[in-house]
């Protein structure tokens, strides 16, 4: 294979693992290569990396992708073997999973993902799942026309169970994706260090991230409040560019010049940064985000001055004094959580948005940005959307970043009925935040 | 530009900045490419020093171009010295008629020079520095990539005005907002780390050769632990050099805890941080990691 071909089965495998390279850069990349010594490693990985990756956060992905694209033969035919083995492996499972889920002797109509997933359950809940199959086919009037319910029903069982054993569970990746088996034994590979973590943090969902990780995503979070908050800043300020001639003091300056307009004036709008407010949601739901959410509020109050902070549940309690006393991360999350009285409640977001309005009406302003991080699951949602419709029209711009993963949206109606009244991202990873930034918000 | 790696390197040595070879190899496959090179990296690891050394290894301008939230083409490209035109019209009330009075106005005379025209009508290849991109707004962006792209521009009263020389194109961003996909794709990328201790102590031995052996190691121990701490700005190679020149001047030939605590402002410029050094770190902690 020429030198030509592997940069561009190279770029191939890059555009899978996200990186977006255009024909241009790939162009520029290989003509680079010809006034290098591309027999020297390190000058052939600096041309590729500087040509072809614009950031530093692909840049490590691109560091990973290069070290097992361009290894040596034993490595890259082990790298095969494991993709054989994986392929296999998942094969097999689905296979076995089409045998044992069957109604009325007809395999159920599940998609290969759903069949994986049940491979990967405890052999106890499979059994019972396999019971269930066959009681109902053995049932009185049972007819094959009620596969579909069934199917249903199963399909039922396996959601409860991949949101219960998320950590746990094996997903089935598309072993498949490029076409290419050579190419998709890369791909097998760098996933596996990249589930490893040994990438980065950025795609791991912020409840999982434990402990000995903290400081890492402290470092993150912090960065990108900071770009979050220059961020809106920036937009809302351009929009007060435009000048108009201030024609009085025009003529009061031009009158040294006998009256001709020599310098004009302009009058300018005093620029105004909008103020943040910022509510995180603290009740029971939101606990595994515990730390996320502080860190959040930890990471913007740093970046941000006069910010304003607060955490809800059953109501609404002010935080920004703790922020602003400056002591570390770890004791103002001692801090918090041990003084606050709303910490771990249910959610009533009606009543935490009507104290916001009785009790810090003067926060409300048509300057204000509202950044509310909650999973959006409250008791009366109908009343908590009007609620924010009516908050809505005192500031600014409502942004909520959500932490359920937008798949499980539409099975929560409060959502829904949420979403309508503000602008909602989903944000359980840094991932998630730093798209939110960088491309979603004024998209 | 025609130049090798090897003369790229020795230009860079010749010029005591110090640094990795894939930073030399990237500018040299910028210049050859004729692309613009975008230099990312903290404050203070050398992005913008990168643009005034090799406007010395070519001998050539280096021409500047700040940039600032509001920043527009005015202000980058060009600009008619309005005031000068109504002292001409003023001047010439009587005598010329209005078409030739008109054309007169608006001829090179009148012009405002600004850095991005200057780069382009050039006669001897400059270097260009567009410094901390970032700051400028999405729009000026645009504009920026569009010049950048065809070297290129068209004023309506004097017509197009196409580049001599392609000039040697650096951005420079602190990453405070995210560039566009488009700039982006018509840059060579480079991001600068904090350098290693080793880099750092070649640095601080050949900006400052006055300092001594001992000192300068501990000096580059010390920055590396220091930018290891959680701070919200780490202290700069400027800020090394800074505190390395102001060491010699004290006459210290080696770190002492108390030394560490008179200089310590020089380090750090935010009272935030100097606590926070001395909460995770402090003078002593400092002193017993540089000596290890």
């Amino acid at each position: 294979m020429t030198l030509e071909a592997h940069v561009v089965r190279f770029i191939q495998l890059l555009r899978v693992l996200g990186i977006r390279i255009s024909t241009a850069e790939t162009i520029d990349c290989l003509t680079g290569l010809t006034t290098l010594d591309i027999l020297d490693k390190r000058q052939f990985k600096t041309a590729l990396g500087g040509t072809l990756v614009k950031n530093r956060e692909d840049y490590q992905l691109f560091q990973q992708a290069f070290k097992i694209y361009f290894s040596s033969i034993e490595q890259r035919q082990q790298s095969y073997s494991e993709y054989r083995e994986d392929s296999k492996h998942q094969q097999d499972a689905i296979d076995q999973a089409e045998v044992e889920l069957k109604f009325k002797e007809e395999a159920l109509d599940l998609t290969d993902e759903e069949k994986y997933l049940y491979s990967q359950l405890p052999e106890e809940e499979k059994q019972k799942i396999q019971q269930f199959l066959e009681r109902s086919s053995q049932g009185k009037k049972v007819e094959t026309k009620f596969k579909p319910v069934i199917e249903n029903v199963i399909r039922g069982s396996l959601d409860y169970w991949k949101r219960h054993l998320n950590q746990e569970l094996e997903k089935l990746i598309n072993l498949d994706q490029l076409g290419d088996e050579e190419l998709n034994s890369y791909l097998n590979k760098i996933n596996k260090v990249h589930s490893k973590g040994e990438v980065n943090l950025v795609h791991e969902d912020m409840k999982n991230i434990s402990e000995h990780e903290l400081t890492k995503v402290q470092v993150l979070i912090k960065k990108m409040s900071r770009r979050l908050a220059t961020k809106i800043s920036r937009r809302y300020r351009q929009s007060r560019k435009v000048k108009r001639a201030d024609i009085r003091r025009s003529i009061r300056y031009n009158m040294k010049y006998g009256g001709t307009l020599m310098e004009l004036k302009y009058s300018t709008k005093r620029l105004q940064r909008p103020k943040l407010l910022l509510i995180c949601d603290v009740s029971g739901s939101m606990a595994r985000y515990a730390h996320f959410v502080i860190q959040f509020i930890f990471g913007l109050s740093s970046a941000v001055k006069n910010i304003e902070s607060f955490v809800f549940a059953e109501q609404v309690e002010r935080v920004t004094g703790y922020f602003k006393a400056r002591q570390d991360f770890a004791q103002t999350m001692t801090q918090i959580i041990n003084e606050s009285k709303v910490w771990g409640e249910g959610t009533n977001l009606t009543a935490s948005l009507g104290e916001l309005q009785d009790k810090h009406r003067r926060l409300l302003t048509p300057n204000t940005i509202l950044i509310m991080l909650s999973d959006g699951k409250t008791i009366a949602g109908e009343e908590a959307a009007m609620k924010l419709h009516q908050v809505g029209g005192s500031v600014k711009d409502i942004i909520w970043l959500n932490t359920l993963p937008k798949e499980s949206w539409p099975g929560t109606r409060t959502i829904g009925q949420l979403a309508k009244h503000c602008r909602m991202f989903q944000c359980n990873t840094l991932a998630h935040l730093d798209t939110i930034i960088s491309k979603q918000l004024f998209s | 530009m025609k130049i090798t790696t090897i003369e790229l390197r020795q230009g860079f040595l010749r010029e005591k900045y110090v640094c990795e070879d894939e930073i030399i190899i990237t500018v040299y496959l910028a210049l050859r490419l004729g692309k613009p090179i975008l230099i990312t990296g903290a404050p203070g690891v050398g992005k913008t020093e990168i643009a005034k050394v090799l406007a010395k290894i070519f001998d050539t301008e280096l021409i500047r171009l700040q940039c600032y939230e509001g920043l527009d083409e005015n202000k980058a490209l060009y600009e008619w010295n309005y005031q000068r035109q109504l002292l001409k019209i003023q001047m010439s009330k009587d005598g010329q008629a209005a078409n030739h009075l008109e054309k007169s106005i608006f001829s090179e005379e009148f012009l405002l020079e600004r850095p991005l025209l200057k780069a382009i009508r050039a006669v001897k290849t400059p270097v260009l520095l567009i410094d901390e991109i970032d700051k400028t707004d999405e729009e000026f962006e645009a504009f920026l990539f569009e010049v950048l792209s065809d070297f290129q521009v068209s004023i309506p009263e004097l017509g197009t005005v196409v580049a001599k020389q392609i000039p040697i194109v650096i951005l420079t961003s602190n990453g405070e907002r995210e560039l566009s996909d488009g700039l982006k794709r018509r840059c060579v990328f480079l991001y600068i780390d904090y350098p290693s201790v080793d880099k750092e102590l070649q640095i601080v031995r050949a900006k400052v050769p006055e300092v001594g052996d001992k000192l300068s190691m501990q000096i580059a121990k010390a920055m590396n632990r220091i930018r290891g701490l959680d701070m919200k700005k780490a202290p700069a190679i400027s800020e090394a050099l800074d505190w390395a020149k102001a060491l010699v001047e004290l006459e210290v030939t080696s770190l002492d805890e108390k030394t560490v605590d008179s200089t310590l402002n020089l380090l750090l410029k935010d009272k935030e941080d100097q606590d926070n050094f001395r909460k995770q770190l402090g003078a002593k902690g400092l002193i017993a990691a540089v000596n290890e």
